[in-house]
């Protein structure tokens, strides 16, 4: 007898005819999947316009939708890449809160000229980026844990600096300048998401970094025994959400000319909901930049389509919520594993 | 046989089926009370489906019987039913919880008692004390399992096996299923734990003795059951044995392998330099270990399970941190525990556990293949291009099936997923490349495949470190094989003497005479 047994049989046999089945529907749900944000997007778009067409079939609006959503479509980038390595950045919001009160503080009364104030406040949440970076990939805190205190650690330094009080006195009108500025009638906004997400997309498609990304996401242990350096690649990447917090932070502080305590937080859910829901097309099952603007669109333009309908304003976190747990399911169906 | 009435433990008819392959072949063999009956085999003999069997996690093949005291049970009982049935098991790692305290330990094997629905502690802490004065252990019930020492653990783990459970249908412990107890233990005190047992077998216990450490089977056991790829060679009385013995009845006669042939034809690789320089290694339970590999020369790993060997892989690489020691790849020393630095230094590890280790399941072909070295053109971005054509040419190459190179790797069969694996290091050209289990659940034309590519690999230069569990593996494909035992190569066998066969051997501690003589003979001929 020359036949050798193993003396793990159950592995060597795997899942059998039943894996395969599964296997197949799920190829079938994949690909009936991969445009459906932006078959969803049209669906809504021509459902309200037909409904309202005075009020939501504009080119007001459009820009408006737009607009206001440049500073969530930054942020959700930044959850994306943190969930890329297979990490959860909580703090996200709180740095975005933090970014948006600093820049307007740094600037306000001539204190620092815009440009110094501006950088300052990215530099503050890119530190940020880094503390939490090191707690997870050094000091081997889950990450979830981390940046939850994080979270908190950044809304009592906001307390602290602004008082709780919105800070508008003194503010350089010139903060708006920022969000105004609209070169051929395109809001600046737009132009600002489009690139950032444009380099977020060459950082994770185009480059051996971000290949390292979704090689740690995916197996940790896989991307360290093939060399990668996994605790750099979780540190640049806390550090990289933290730039992003920051850019999004500094784009809302300009939209709204003033320093605000009370934003940032409640920006964290809509920010995974839309990385989920964006992992649900494009790359079908992998957390991606053009799928997360889709969302991003896709939720916003349903929120504003039942707004300008009259439907009450408990509407958009039902909806926020709705959709995150919605995303988190269909994605665990189409990766074939716990997230 | 008028024993049979008696019988702690009695099992005839065994066999159990894995889709299609038959890993246990009716296996039948009964343990008398106050026995201690050894369960002897090699690597991938079926022990462990065996033990598996009887505590219910695997369901045995239709016509099997599991008699326990004598009373004929329903095999395929679940893994909560051995106990009741009386039969105990303490499994290499234990089952014990290190955070909670010896007497949460002990309330988990024979159940919480309750007042009023809440933990009576103080009856609890009794019972723990019950069972810490079954071996005089040192203990307190309420000290944490992670402050009690590797043996004490072991000893509450079947003190803990040993208390009855309080249930209306539970029965007394007939029979004690120790698998590799001694596994995790310091040397002397196996002693310690030699001593409980025979307090064990004093209670009528019959106890079912797994190890491969031949020299505790002496000192401890009465009979031993020996199987052979899955089938029982036969029961035998320890006492009529010598060690040399027992370990031709383990080992079979087996037919000489052709392929060593193959292995001494190749052109001698001594005049090349050497590649890999391991001095004085030390980590867990390797010790003090050295070994030197040759570019171009293909070198075995022969040891038991828990001699060391996947750690020695993990050592070389960076994977593990060593204690002492160094490890020189060409004319670089690699610092201790970086994988990175042994990545730069040109080593490769394809691991034993692919699904966690080897491939990132969730990325493509290409991008398993591409992760140690991606290609990049000068701007620092991706070469798209170029990772095309490489990622073909390594599919035509190593035949990776399916062909698409967008494949995710997580479908993949596993033959394919370790082609994919191989071809990540090979593409990178690594001066030393080290195989945990290369072949280990891969069909036969896909490991006919990877033996090709190892081979082509050496001739261009490679050094390869091949662990092998499977020793005809090793026959099959290594110039020379280095046996790890103790922690150490205790033996080093070269050319005609790489037979499964003097593997077994020298992994037993047993003298080969012949190949003895072979050795003479080859240092006579250079």
């Amino acid at each position: 007898m020359t036949q050798h047994v193993t003396d793990k049989p159950q592995v060597a046999s795997g899942p059998a005819p039943a894996g395969a089945a599964i296997q197949s529907n799920r190829a079938i749900a994949v690909s009936a999947s991969r445009f459906g944000l932006p078959v969803l997007l049209i669906i809504l778009i021509v459902i309200f316009s037909v409904l309202a067409p005075q009020t939501f079939a504009t080119v007001t609006n459009l820009r408006t939708v737009l607009s206001t959503q440049s500073v969530l479509a930054v942020l959700a980038l930044a959850a994306m890449m943190t969930l890329v390595i297979g990490e959860f950045d909580l703090s996200l919001g709180a740095q975005m809160g933090l970014s948006a009160l600093l820049f307007p503080g740094l600037a306000a009364n001539g204190t620092l000229p815009l440009p110094v104030a501006l950088i300052c406040a990215i530099l503050a949440t890119t530190l940020v980026g880094l503390i939490n970076g090191i707690l997870v990939a050094k000091l081997k805190i889950n990450s979830f844990i981390a940046t939850i205190g994080m979270a908190a650690l950044l809304s009592a330094a906001v307390l602290a600096y602004s008082g709780g009080n919105t800070i508008y006195a003194g503010v350089p009108p010139s903060l708006l300048s920022i969000a105004a500025f609209a070169p051929l009638g395109i809001p600046g906004p737009i132009i600002y998401v489009a690139v950032i997400a444009l380099v977020v997309w060459l950082l994770l498609q185009r480059t051996p970094f971000g290949r390292w990304m979704a090689a740690v996401g995916g197996s940790r242990d896989a991307a360290k025994l093939s060399g990668i350096n996994t605790d750099r690649v979780t540190v640049v990447t806390f550090t990289l959400a933290g730039v992003l917090c920051g850019i999004s932070g500094v784009l809302l502080a300009s939209q709204l000319g003033s320093g605000n305590p009370a934003v940032g937080p409640g920006q964290l859910l809509p920010a995974f909901a839309a990385a989920f829901l964006g992992a649900t097309s494009f790359r079908v099952g992998q957390f991606n930049v053009w799928g997360t603007i889709f969302a991003v669109l896709t939720i916003a333009t349903g929120v504003a389509g039942l707004n300008l309908l009259g439907l009450p304003s408990w509407v958009e976190p039902a909806f926020n919520g709705l959709a995150l747990i919605v995303a988190v399911t269909a994605t665990r169906y189409l990766r074939g594993k716990p997230l | 046989m008028n024993n049979e009435a008696r019988s702690a433990l009695q099992v005839s008819g065994l066999s159990k089926t894995f889709t299609g392959v038959r890993v246990l072949d009716g296996v039948s063999f009964d343990v008398f009370p106050g026995e201690v009956h050894a369960l002897l085999g090699q690597n991938g003999s079926g022990k462990s489906t065996l033990i598996k069997c009887l505590a219910g996690v695997y369901r045995p093949d239709h016509g099997a019987e599991i008699s326990i005291a004598g009373k004929p049970t329903r095999p395929g009982f679940p893994p909560s039913g051995a106990r009741q049935l009386g039969l105990a098991f303490v499994h290499q790692d234990l089952g014990l919880i290190p955070d909670m305290t010896v007497a949460e330990n002990l309330a988990l094997g024979v159940g919480f008692t309750t007042r009023g629905g809440l933990i009576s502690w103080r009856k609890q802490r009794s019972l723990a004390e019950q069972a810490i004065d079954i071996f005089d252990l040192a203990v307190r019930p309420d000290e944490l399992i992670r402050d009690v020492p590797v043996t004490m653990r072991t000893l509450l783990a079947i003190a803990r096996a040993l208390q009855t459970r309080t249930g209306p249908n539970s029965s007394e412990l007939a029979c004690l299923i120790l698998d590799e107890p001694t596994a995790s233990l310091p040397d002397n005190d196996a002693d310690i734990l030699f001593a409980a047992l025979d307090r064990v077998k004093a209670q009528g216990v019959g106890i079912v003795y797994v190890s491969h450490r031949l020299d505790e089977i002496f000192r401890i056991a009465d009979r031993a059951t020996v199987l052979r790829n899955g089938v029982k060679t036969g029961s035998y009385d320890i006492a009529a044995l010598d060690k040399r013995a027992l370990v031709e009845i383990i080992i079979g006669q087996k037919p000489p392998t052709t392929s060593s042939s193959a292995a001494t034809s190749r052109p001698s690789s001594a005049a090349l330099p050497d590649v890999l320089r391991v001095s004085n290694v030390s980590g867990i339970r390797i010790k003090d270990l050295s070994l030197t590999v040759r570019a171009g020369e293909i070198v075995g790993v022969a040891g038991l399970g828990g001699s060391g060997r996947s750690e020695l892989a993990r050592l070389i690489f960076g994977a593990q941190e060593r204690r002492s020691g160094t490890v020189q790849v060409a004319d670089t020393t690699l610092p201790a525990g970086s994988v990175s630095a042994a990545v730069e230094a040109g080593v490769g590890l394809v691991p034993e556990d692919r699904r966690r280790d080897g491939c990132v399941m969730s990325m493509t072909v290409t991008e398993n293949m591409t992760l140690v070295h991606p290609p990049t053109l000068t701007s620092g971005f991706l070469d798209l291009r170029r990772e095309k054509r490489k990622v073909r040419d390594s599919i035509l190459e190593f035949d990776i099936r399916p062909t698409d190179p967008n494949t995710v790797i997580g479908t993949m069969s596993g033959g394919n997923q370790q082609k994919v694996v191989l071809a990540k290091w090979l593409e990178v050209n690594p001066k030393l490349l080290i195989l945990d289990e290369p072949v280990q659940g891969v069909d036969i034309g896909a490991k006919a495949d990877i033996y090709r590519s190892l081979r082509s690999a050496s001739e261009q230069g490679t050094a390869l470190l091949m662990i092998d569990s499977d020793f005809d593996n090793l026959a099959e494909l290594c110039d020379r094989v280095l046996v790890i035992r103790d922690g150490h190569v205790a033996e080093e066998l070269v050319g005609a003497q790489v037979t499964s066969a003097a593997m077994s051997r020298a992994t037993f501690g047993i003298a080969d005479t012949h190949s003895m003589l072979t050795t003479e003979f080859d240092e006579g001929d250079r």
